[in-house]
């Protein structure tokens, strides 16, 4: 149990009466990236959700730096250092770009970076900086997922969890959104990507879980993923 | 002219009063989906607050304001805690929270009849008397209540747009989810929403109380007016809800001396019924720009 | 001597701006019968905002859009579609609250030939349709699953189906595998083939790179609105503007592979 590494143990979840999440147990080692890969549908958004509080699991535990984070409310857990940029149009559609940047340091410790972190997100984004004035539901869909993104790392966080960095997005931002996830992680960040594009997380991921059915199927390095026929398979298609 | 610029006057003063307590129900209805219809009853509660605390409790007429509009605000905050807290994230939210405010308005209302009676009472917090524009006589309340009403909304569009209160509010408003992803602490949002609408509400039933009378059902009428007021607006646009009530305070004017008083309600819902078929998002509301 | 055949979609001088951002500037290509089409470009290109102005959600400022011959650039939607053009969109643009069947039997319903008054049941005729759309994507989940229910692929699968069953001779199509895995992805692109055998003429918005170019017969790189790029996917690679703008480094790089022979990676 280290400052910013988490840990999953026999987590179940589901909505209504429907299970989605069954018996997942899983560690994020402090300061590295760790990928979730799988087929759509399969529990790999919702456990993100979990670990931010947006569901409630049914059973499990969920700890972060050492501390439960089950039962807490979101907003406490982004206190806590753990930040979620999820799948979905999760912007504020009538602020502008630059007030949706700002609203992502909202805690005071992220508050006191803004100059430094919207320096790097408009560098990073350019095309935020160039329509940091445009008000977000003119925006197009690609523009707004950049800015979700830009937005998620204007909170710092000592956990950062990104569902589908790639979705959407020209294949140049996602280069650069890739050298981002690497440069964060090499300055002390834990990181856990969903990541459909599995030949992306090579050379970045320390670690892959595939989540098929609810269920952890399968798990290495990248370099073991590539060369496991039978993972590639089933999951890759080929 | 002078006819005009009198119609202006009282058109005016009613926008002024509309305003404040059509934007409390914006707010409400733009950070938490809930259409308030204890709306009427809080703003009766303010005037029979303010008359009490003057009349049986004998306080000084500003302090009896100044403890009536914190005393709408902590009855807002109590329906927050006592009710609508527990009925958040429920299935049928939207429609089970009107009922229980239609439930809590009944309450609120039957108290004053009990405390109060049915007879109207003359609300002794008011200035008499005026002063002339050429021959355009502006009484002094008017004055009053309209600076009363600038001053509370300018208060308010600095929290909504320069404080972290107000750009947690706004967040919430527009996107819950995400807020709660920034570390927005959404309950905490609510409750300080409801507190604020429950003080504005209070304030504008004062100000009702001085042109009308205090009755227990004084609150109906210009709360329809204030959900017309935010319909026509674009519910949730607060900045809209501004303009339209003072626009609409000026046409009720007009109605009322040209037609007649009974005229100016139906004419207010043909001009709903109008505007919304022109636009139907309300007449400032952004035209929800669909990306797909 | 054999003349050249007129153009399936004809797009000339075509311009749309909101207040003061241009979307689309002057915009002119054509596509002919048969071709698939494919439009690439970095986000905020103009890429959607073209499929606006085609399928009549939006007018355009400027410029004329003619489809087989008739212009159509003031045409109002439900017209166009009957003249032969569907569109699936980019985010989930099904009727979420009802059945995948009746979304699909909606299409069939209201998507076919003009004129006559929009239809009070669905008779055989549209069922057959309807079913047949289903058939064709290979929608393999439950007819009467609420489409709020269903996963991303089966949902795409639906709008498709949806998109056919109104019998298009151009089909526009807005990311139509983003969020999808490599199967999925597989899955989605021998769709697209069949439809090609099927006489549809398709355009095609992409930034998964291995269905863009794998698909397109041409492709139409936009960027701020206007076209930097226009050709066989073959020669992208080697357009230093659109490495720069838009691919980057490593995709270029997989692409210059693919178009010496070597299958496309993502």
């Amino acid at each position: 149990m280290t400052e910013s590494s988490l840990h999953i143990k026999e987590l179940k979840a589901g909505y209504g009466g429907l299970g989605v999440l069954r018996d997942i147990s899983l560690d994020v080692r402090e300061s590295s990236v760790v990928a979730l890969i799988g087929p759509n549908g399969h529990g790999k958004s919702t456990l993100l959700k979990c670990i931010s509080g947006l569901v409630k699991p049914w059973s499990g535990e969920i700890t972060f730096g050492g501390q439960s984070l089950v039962g807490l409310k979101p907003h406490q857990i982004v206190e806590r250092g753990v930040h979620h940029i999820p799948q979905g149009d999760l912007i504020f559609p009538e602020m502008s770009v630059y007030d949706n940047l700002l609203m992502g340091a909202y805690l005071p410790e992220a508050y006191s970076q803004t100059p430094r972190r919207l320096e790097e997100v408009f560098s990073l984004l350019p095309t935020l900086k160039e329509r940091q004035q445009q008000i977000g539901s003119t925006l197009s869909g690609g523009e707004r997922r950049m800015l979700s993104i830009g937005r998620g790392l204007m909170g710092g966080g000592r956990l950062l969890m990104i569902d589908e960095p790639s979705l959407g997005l020209a294949p140049l931002v996602i280069d650069q959104i890739y050298e981002v996830i690497t440069r964060l992680q090499k300055e002390g960040s834990t990181i856990l990507i969903v990541e459909e594009n599995a030949s992306r997380i090579v050379g970045v991921a320390e670690r892959v879980y595939l989540l098929d059915d609810g269920k952890l199927v399968w798990q290495g390095t990248p370099t073991e993923l590539e060369a496991s026929e039978g993972v590639l398979a089933t999951y890759l298609g080929g | 002219m002078d006819t005009a610029t009198q119609i202006l006057v009282s058109g005016l003063t009613l926008g002024a009063m509309y305003a404040i307590s059509t934007v409390s129900l914006s707010l409400v209805w733009g950070a938490l989906n809930v259409l308030n219809m204890a709306q009427g009853a809080l703003l009766t509660l303010g005037g029979y607050f303010a008359y009490a605390a003057v009349s049986a409790l004998g306080f000084p007429p500003l302090l009896a304001v100044l403890i009536t509009v914190a005393l709408g605000g902590l009855v807002g905050l109590l329906m927050y805690l006592a009710v609508i807290r527990h009925m958040l994230d429920t299935e049928g939210f939207e429609v089970n929270v009107i009922i229980a405010t239609v439930g809590i308005g009944t309450v609120i209302e039957n108290a004053m009849l009990k405390i109060f009676g049915a007879y109207p009472i003359r609300q002794p917090i008011m200035w008499e008397g005026g002063f002339f524009i050429g021959r355009t006589h502006i009484p002094y309340n008017s004055v009053v209540i309209v600076l009363a009403s600038v001053g509370l909304m300018l208060i308010l569009a600095v929290v909504l747009t320069r404080t972290r209160m107000g750009r947690a509010i706004r967040a919430v408003s527009q996107n819950r989810e995400a807020a709660q992803l920034m570390g927005v602490p959404d309950q905490l949002v609510y409750a300080q929403v409801l507190l604020v609408a429950g003080a504005l509400s209070a304030a504008s039933g004062i100000m009702l109380s001085t042109i009308t009378t205090l009755s227990p059902t004084m609150g109906y009428d210009p709360m329809l007016k204030a959900f017309i007021i935010c319909v026509i607006a674009g519910l949730g646009n607060i900045a809209g809800a501004l303009y339209a009530a003072f626009i609409l305070g000026v046409f009720e004017a007009v109605v009322q001396f040209v037609f007649g008083v009974r005229f100016a309600f139906p004419a207010m819902l043909l001009i709903v019924i109008l505007a919304l078929i022109w636009r139907p998002y309300g007449v400032f509301g952004r035209r929800k720009v669909s990306r797909l | 001597m054999d003349q050249v055949p007129s153009p399936l979609l004809d797009c000339r001088g075509v311009q749309k701006s909101f207040g003061a951002m241009v979307a689309v500037k002057d915009l002119s290509f054509t596509i002919s019968k048969g071709e698939v089409l494919g439009i690439g470009g970095p986000n905020g290109a103009g890429k959607t905002t073209l499929f606006e102005l085609i399928s009549g959600l939006s007018p355009a400022d400027k410029g004329e859009i003619l489809f087989e011959g008739r212009r159509i650039e003031s045409a109002p939607a439900h017209s166009i579609c009957h003249l032969g053009i569907a569109r699936v969109f980019q985010s989930n643009a099904a009727f979420d609250s009802l059945s995948a069947q009746h979304n699909v039997l909606i299409a069939a319903a209201y998507g076919s030939s003009s004129g006559r008054l929009p239809p009070l049941t669905f008779d055989p005729s549209i069922r057959r349709r309807a079913e047949w759309a289903l058939d064709f994507v290979g929608y393999k989940k439950s007819l009467s699953v609420v489409v709020r229910n269903l996963p991303v692929l089966d949902r795409k699968l639906l709008m498709i189906a949806s998109a056919i069953a109104t019998e298009p001779k151009l089909l526009l199509m807005d990311e139509p595998v983003g969020g999808l895995n490599p199967e999925e992805i597989d899955q989605v692109m021998e769709l697209v083939k069949r439809l090609i055998a099927n006489g549809v003429t398709i355009m095609l918005i992409e930034h998964v790179m291995r269905f863009l170019v794998q698909l397109s017969t041409r492709l139409i790189i936009m960027h701020h609105g206007e076209k930097i790029f226009e050709g066989v996917p073959q020669s992208l690679a080697r357009d230093d503007t659109v490495k720069r703008v838009y691919l980057g480094e490593r995709m270029s790089k997989r692409l210059a592979a693919y178009s010496q022979g070597s299958a496309i990676q993502q």
